[in-house]
């Protein structure tokens, strides 16, 4: 069941109402029972998947405080955790796993299996089971106590708007609020009013700017080896556009139809794009994840802590296990190490840098330097989304390579750009929703407020018009129907 | 604080809903039977119980059919709730609709979609779903009459229409259409090969599907008790087509339902495979004329129906007879006159319209003859003028607009449309709706506005150096 489908509209209303209905005590086990729909209505057998995940991670959760040891409690905790990313393995790495070993050992005349198993990837599978690993080293470090109750421990882990695209929530955030669930009253005025217009917005994001850019990306992408430099870059620049509305637009939908419901899920989007350095970048795109891997990961490493040499290497695996995370592909881990060569390239110049600024009598204050820097960093962003679209490295390499050698200047100007699966009327709607967007994103990175915060403080014509606009636009404009196939979220595959 | 809250709230999805309700016109399906068409839009629009007669059935009907005459010579209020390939179970929603508001004596159904199952052009599923308002009704035909995607779609139309907004034209924003009873007529004439008649007495049952909507039609009309009248309109139908028409005669009979198979009265007709088709099976406009006076002949014999000239809740069907009244004089007598006095001669008896003439260039021929002076001076033109280039503006026939010596710009409105006119040293213009109508650079340059019809419908220029020969 998709946000963006006629059946969560229906699905949707239903929950809320039914909250309104049942008493305030019971109201979890209603929002647990949805949860569960909501996920069987992709894949029902996958429900029990789920349920062991949850049962392994509640149950360590209760043993660990009981462990005198701290051997025993080590040992309980690695596990579950090796008991949790086996299941991740199996389902969603092994295919790859047993390509990667195939194409290996096949100069041996040695194979371990003819193909692949033929798994299903289980929708959002990353998502629960990074978020459920969070909660048992939460427990763990004693940040949190355990959930006793399991029905509400399953309902952390299953909660309908954030269960299959993040954001992966932290216990201390999401389990705590859920206490305070049976207190809280429903259908508060703001949350009401400012989770349906995060939705709209969220949907708008999605429909309106992502949908339509993907048909551009998909054409170029598909046949990359038809087009030149200005197709190719349109198509770059426009998965750029398209994975961060696609993804924004989910976090934004999940998150207004949580606060809905009363609850506040974490940020997980900060205007990436603005971001003046690589490292800026990943505090600002997928925020619950990139702070999984720092607190979860990175840190246990020895994080920054340590030897040059020793940082970079923590670096260097963090990244290339967040690429992994994305995709159970050679290209994703090649994607993460561009990044993590990024953060080490860039660290390792710095100084450098800095001295040429300072030869140069650089205004590293002005705008037009700010500017350089977001420029250039948004550059090297999508050099590296290249390869995450890229169905492989080789793939990646030779489009890269057509970027440089295929220049054709001319194809900016006669037209064939709207030959790209986007007419001119296509692009008219695509300029003007992403000169929303990018004013909504200059809103809340200058005033530090979301659409949601901006809008409260305005005139009421002024917030009902830009409601109304949103809503009337994704309805006329969206990329829905019978035209066109409503693409998933891209981030459904993690 | 509650009660605020919950009235600003009533008051947003009040605002919203009639934003929305604002855009759905634009984004609206509206085609039944060709571009900006949609019978349905007039159906709508209807005061209740004033259809006598209604016809249904698929474009072989409103190719058939045309209610201006029945109105015209026989006094019958018809309409003709025929679309693009509607197959019976289309039909028998459609019925299931009308009898909503309108309690026709007789319903005519043409029995083509009894030898089709289904649509195999997209086009067509939207033209039978579409159109309708929101209603069970509407629903259960999504449900009955898609068969691939998804029905709901189609019910709300919201997810199909929408992705309209990237071919909306100006007829999109305008409200106010031409009159339209359902009758599309066609002039265009392609002769064809009739097929050999069937006299035997074999029937090939229908589908079992198609059966199904036929006995509900015939169920439908008898608890209304309306009578029901099957026919075939003429066309090339093979031996098959023809023995699932006996079935259906023999369903009509056995329900006390009438059945006028056409295909067996040429002669009464007087059908003429040479000129009366616009292809093997749709008859065009010479055909439908035939067809309609019989049918209309057929109807008042056989039905006790009114004659409603007079009847002031009848204007639509006169404004209707002035459409196609239009539509006949434009394609048969304007746009086949191609001389240029009889051209002049006709512009004076043009009522309905407004009709730009332009003098440019060497107008005036040396060599050709033709005292082309006279002809304008008959048309009414100041002879002081006529010696220079000018532009002048008839409406019904009286010259509304004489342009000055010097150069000059004007514009203003035409029923549904604007003109410019411009004239400077090198040339003069006539552009209605941005479009210039200029033919010629020496000559006369005329150009015709249907001010029912609402376009522009002859253009035509007399090039003064060949003598005055014709470009269109």
């Amino acid at each position: 069941m998709l946000f963006n489908s006629i059946d969560f509209l229906m699905f949707f209303p239903i929950v809320v109402l039914l909250c309104l209905i049942i008493p305030r005590k019971l109201r979890y086990l209603w929002l647990l029972a949805a949860s569960y729909y909501f996920y069987m209505c992709w894949n029902a057998k996958y429900a029990f998947l789920l349920l062991a995940v949850t049962l392994c991670t509640y149950l360590s959760g209760l043993f660990l405080p009981r462990c005198r040891r701290a051997f025993t409690r080590r040992l309980t905790l690695v596990s579950c955790i090796l008991l949790n990313l086996g299941l991740l393995f199996y389902f969603k790495y092994f295919d790859l796993f047993l390509n990667t070993f195939n194409r290996i050992f096949s100069r041996l005349h040695f194979q371990l299996a003819d193909r692949g198993f033929d798994i299903i990837l289980p929708v959002g599978i990353s998502f629960y089971i990074f978020q459920s690993i969070g909660y048992v080293i939460d427990v763990y470090r004693n940040e949190i106590l355990p959930e006793k109750n399991p029905f509400r421990y399953a309902l952390f882990v299953s909660f309908f708007p954030k269960l299959v695209a993040g954001p992966i929530e932290r216990s201390g955030n999401l389990l705590e609020q859920l206490r305070e669930l049976d207190r809280k009253p429903l259908l508060e005025p703001g949350c009401v009013s400012g989770g349906l217009t995060l939705m709209v917005w969220g949907l708008f994001v999605k429909m309106v700017i992502a949908d339509r850019v993907a048909i551009l990306v998909n054409t170029v992408f598909e046949q990359f080896y038809l087009y030149g430099t200005v197709a190719l870059l349109a198509g770059a620049f426009g998965f750029a556009l398209q994975i961060y509305c696609d993804f924004m637009g989910y976090s934004t939908i999940a998150a207004g139809a949580a606060r809905v419901l009363g609850i506040r899920l974490m940020d997980n989007f900060d205007t990436p794009y603005f971001s003046r350095s690589i490292s800026e970048f990943w505090r600002r795109w997928h925020i619950s994840l990139s702070s999984w891997f720092r607190d979860y990961l990175y840190i246990p490493l020895g994080g920054n802590r340590c030897s040059r040499f020793r940082k970079y290497f923590n670096i260097m695996v963090t990244m290339s296990l967040s690429g992994l995370w994305h995709g159970a592909d050679w290209s994703c881990v090649a994607w993460g190490l561009l990044h993590g060569f990024y953060q080490v390239a860039g660290d390792l110049t710095r100084s450098v840098r800095q001295k040429i600024y300072t030869s140069l009598s650089a205004k590293t204050n002005s705008f037009s330097f700010h500017l350089a820097q977001v420029v250039s960093t948004f550059l090297l962003v999508d050099f590296a989304w290249i390869f995450f679209k890229a169905d492989s490295i080789s793939i990646a390499f030779a489009f890269c390579k057509r970027i440089f050698t295929k220049w054709d200047p001319w194809s900016f100007f006669n037209g064939e750009i709207y030959t790209l699966g986007l007419d001119r009327p296509e692009f008219n709607i695509l300029f003007v929703s992403v000169t929303v967007l990018f004013l909504v994103d200059l809103i809340r990175y200058k005033k530090k407020q979301n659409i949601v915060e901006f809008l409260q403080e305005q005139c009421i014509w002024f917030r009902w018009g830009a409601v109304i606009l949103l809503a009337a636009s994704i309805l006329v404009f969206g990329i829905y129907g019978v035209k066109f196939e409503s693409s998933q979220f891209i981030y459904f595959q993690y | 604080m509650k009660r605020k809250r919950a009235l600003q709230s009533i008051l947003f999805c009040v605002v919203f809903l009639i934003v929305i309700n604002g855009i759905y016109p634009v984004l609206s399906w509206k085609d039944t039977g060709g571009d900006y068409h949609s019978v349905f839009d007039t159906f709508y629009d209807l005061d209740g119980d004033l259809v006598d007669v209604l016809f249904m059935g698929s474009s072989r009907c409103y190719c058939a059919i045309n209610n201006s005459i029945l109105w015209n010579e026989y006094g019958i209020a018809s309409i003709s709730l025929s679309i693009s390939g509607q197959d019976l179970a289309s039909t028998y929603y459609c019925l299931v609709e009308a009898l909503k508001t309108q309690t026709p004596k007789v319903v005519c159904i043409e029995s083509y979609g009894a030898v089709f199952d289904g649509y195999e052009v997209i086009g067509n599923l939207y033209r039978n779903t579409l159109p309708y308002k929101l209603s069970p009704n509407s629903y259960e035909a999504a449900q009955s009459i898609v068969t691939e995607g998804n029905p709901l779609d189609y019910w709300l139309k919201w997810p199909i229409v929408h992705t309209r907004y990237s071919e909306l034209t100006r007829k999109d924003f305008e409200t106010d259409f031409p009159a339209y009873l359902g009758y599309s007529a066609d002039f265009h004439t392609e002769p064809i090969q009739n097929t050999p008649l069937y006299t035997g007495k074999e029937a090939v049952p229908t589908s079992e599907r198609n059966e199904e909507y036929l006995r509900r039609i015939i169920a439908l009309a008898k608890e209304h008790d309306i009578s029901l009248c099957f026919f075939v309109a003429p066309y090339a139908a093979s031996e098959k087509e023809q023995k699932i028409y006996n079935y259906v005669k023999q369903l009509a009979e056995e329900n006390q339902a009438a059945f006028l198979n056409m295909l067996t009265l040429d002669d009464e007709l007087g059908m003429d495979v040479q000129t009366d088709y616009i292809n093997w099976f749709h008859t065009n406009y010479f055909g439908a004329e035939k067809i309609s006076h019989y049918m209309g002949r057929y109807l008042k014999e056989h039905y006790s129906l009114p004659d409603r000239h007079g009847d002031g809740r009848y204007a639509l069907w006169d404004e209707d007879a002035i459409v196609r009244q239009h539509e006949v004089q434009n394609e048969l007598v304007l746009r086949k006159t191609s001389d240029m006095t009889d051209y002049l001669t006709l512009l004076p008896q043009l009522d309905g319209y407004t009709v730009f003439l332009s003098t440019d260039g060497k107008y005036i021929s040396d060599n050709s003859g033709t005292d082309v002076l006279e002809y304008l001076r008959g048309l009414g033109v100041n002879e002081e003028y006529y010696t220079g280039r000018h532009i002048w503006i008839w409406e019904d026939g009286q010259i509304i607009y004489t342009s000055p010596d010097t150069d000059f710009l004007e514009y203003g409105d035409l029923p549904g449309a604007e003109y410019a006119l411009i004239s400077s040293k090198i040339a003069n213009s006539v552009l209605i709706d941005r479009t210039s109508h200029r033919k010629t650079p020496d000559g006369i340059n005329i150009v015709v506005y249907d001010n029912v019809l609402k376009e522009v419908v002859d253009s035509i220029g007399f090039y003064s150096i060949e003598s005055y020969s014709t470009i269109r």
